[in-house]
């Protein structure tokens, strides 16, 4: 990783897609070091901002004439983006490649993630926020989670996105608020759901390291689940759990060797669902974990820094790469007000769903770590 | 207007229409020409069971249809027999567990599959 930048989220109709896309790519292609025609690839994630949405990206900048390409997995578009940038560099194809991930959901009517019309789910009538709602249902009937427990996730993401400039939401919240505010699928409330909005992120993934410290991707790790007409464990992610597997196999490590993580918090159900899976406690523990403020900035593994979907926001093709910068930043000590106390391994994980007979369309994790001081 | 009519029969005793695998016995809903598990398309349609029980739930108050007013329960059934999950509109209180039986729903002018929530055998419930 070799630079790494954002745009601060909002819900922002009057900023352009290139007011948008053009400040981030110029700053992490500067903090690279590399002149911007050593760019060799660039690889974009975006779900529903339009087509040849990296070559739009960079129009205007004067790096278009090499191998441009787009990916769409949902929510995890720009992850699958920096998936196949990792790849591509590993294998010696190309040396330095540009990972952007943007989305424009405000130009869009609804306020709801749009999802093909045509799917039985959608038919019915089935919104994201009710799938995860009955996700929850079945976590608080067979471990005992409180509706306060889940709730205090989205305490957590506001007060940590309250230190974060670059975060659409940036005020603190009380769990009071969270479970009063509006309810959209019981037992999740309005301040429980990710909102979307408009945003961009730029990487430079790079065979070499520059200047300042090493900054290694040791770990890139991507499937999709399993579709199925079966019963199966909607209480637990069986592909997060599968992909981090892979993911900490690759590197080498366990999640004991993390030391913060940006995980898929669309909901807070999410979040609780993903300290299992991703192993940073048992299954059944993630309510006592939250409570406990373990996964505070101060804890000893805070998870979502930046305020995580719940409050930076969610525009759905920039999210993945935007967990990578804040990773990145936490892991170069420039993280500001919500600094954690030198991080040297961090993961980065998306799960893209929204299909029936899934459970998740795609899923990828990244473990990225420090090598010098 | 039916919903989803590829799935389900309409009328006094509806029925969900699943297929079933000649080869390999796998069942899927809604049905397939080509078994999902081993490919074979020796399938033959079939009329799923009726009974199921309540895996999870909710109650849903943000509706992204206009015919579709909220509040609404959606749930997923657990049928009885071969390993088939539906996701389907509850009529009644549901509970985790709970009994449920195949029945016709309808919203305004649209009429789609549900599933009744049965009393449990001390009574409670719907």
């Amino acid at each position: 990783m070799r630079g790494a930048a954002m745009t601060p989220f909002g819900n922002t109709p009057e900023r352009s897609f290139e007011e948008l896309v053009h400040p981030p790519i110029v700053s992490a292609v500067q903090q690279s070091g590399l002149d911007h025609r050593e760019i060799e690839a660039v690889f974009g994630g975006s779900y529903a901002s339009g087509v040849l949405t990296a070559q739009r990206a960079v129009r205007g900048l004067g790096m278009s004439d090499r191998p441009i390409m787009n990916v769409e997995n949902a929510c995890a578009s720009s992850s699958f983006a920096l998936h196949h940038a990792v790849a591509t560099v590993r294998d010696g194809r190309y040396r330095n490649v540009l990972v952007v991930g943007v989305e424009q959901l405000s130009r869009h009517d609804s306020s709801l993630v749009p999802l093909n019309t045509d799917e039985s789910d959608v038919q019915l009538g089935l919104v994201m926020p009710a799938m995860y709602a009955m996700r929850a249902q079945r976590h608080q009937y067979e471990h005992g989670t409180t509706d306060q427990q889940i709730a205090l996730v989205s305490v957590k993401s506001h007060a940590n996105g309250a230190l974060n400039p670059f975060a659409r939401y940036q005020k603190p919240v009380t769990a009071e608020q969270v479970l009063n505010s509006r309810m959209i699928a019981e037992p999740l409330t309005l301040l429980q759901c990710c909102a979307g909005g408009d945003g961009a992120a730029a990487l430079v993934i790079s065979a070499e390291p520059g200047t300042g410290p090493a900054i290694r991707v040791a770990a890139s790790t991507v499937s999709a689940g399993m579709d199925t007409t079966g019963p199966r464990d909607m209480a637990h992610s069986e592909l997060t759990t599968k992909v981090s597997a892979q993911g900490y196999e690759e590197a080498g490590l366990g999640p004991t060797d993390l030391d913060v993580v940006e995980l898929h918090d669309a909901f807070t159900i999410s979040e609780l669902m993903y300290y299992e899976a991703l192993g940073l406690c048992e299954p059944g523990d993630s309510g006592a974990l939250v409570e406990r403020g373990d996964t505070n900035l101060d804890g000893p593994i805070p998870v979502n820094p930046s305020g995580g979907l719940l409050s930076r926001g969610h525009p759905v093709g920039a999210t993945g790469a935007a967990q990578a910068v804040e990773i990145t930043w936490q892991l170069r000590g420039q993280a500001n007000a919500r600094q954690i106390d030198d991080p040297r391994v961090g993961l980065a994980h998306t799960t893209g769903g929204g299909i029936a007979e899934y459970d998740h369309g795609a899923c990828a994790v990244h473990i990225f770590v420090r090598e010098s001081p | 207007m039916i919903l989803l009519a590829d799935r389900w029969r309409p009328g006094d005793t509806p029925s969900l229409l699943g297929s079933s695998c000649e080869e390999c016995g796998h069942t899927s809903f809604p049905p397939r020409p080509r078994c999902a598990r081993c490919w074979s398309t020796e399938v033959r349609g079939v009329d799923l069971p009726k009974d199921g029980v309540v895996y999870t739930y909710t109650t849903v108050h943000a509706s992204p249809h206009e015919w579709l007013q909220p509040p609404y329960r959606l749930g997923f059934i657990d049928l009885e027999g071969d390993g088939v999950r539906v996701l389907a509109h509850l009529d009644g209180e549901p509970r985790i567990g709970a009994r449920a039986h195949l029945t016709g729903l309808t919203f305004g002018d649209r009429s789609v599959y549900g599933f009744a929530i049965q009393p449990s055998e001390d009574g409670a419930g719907a």
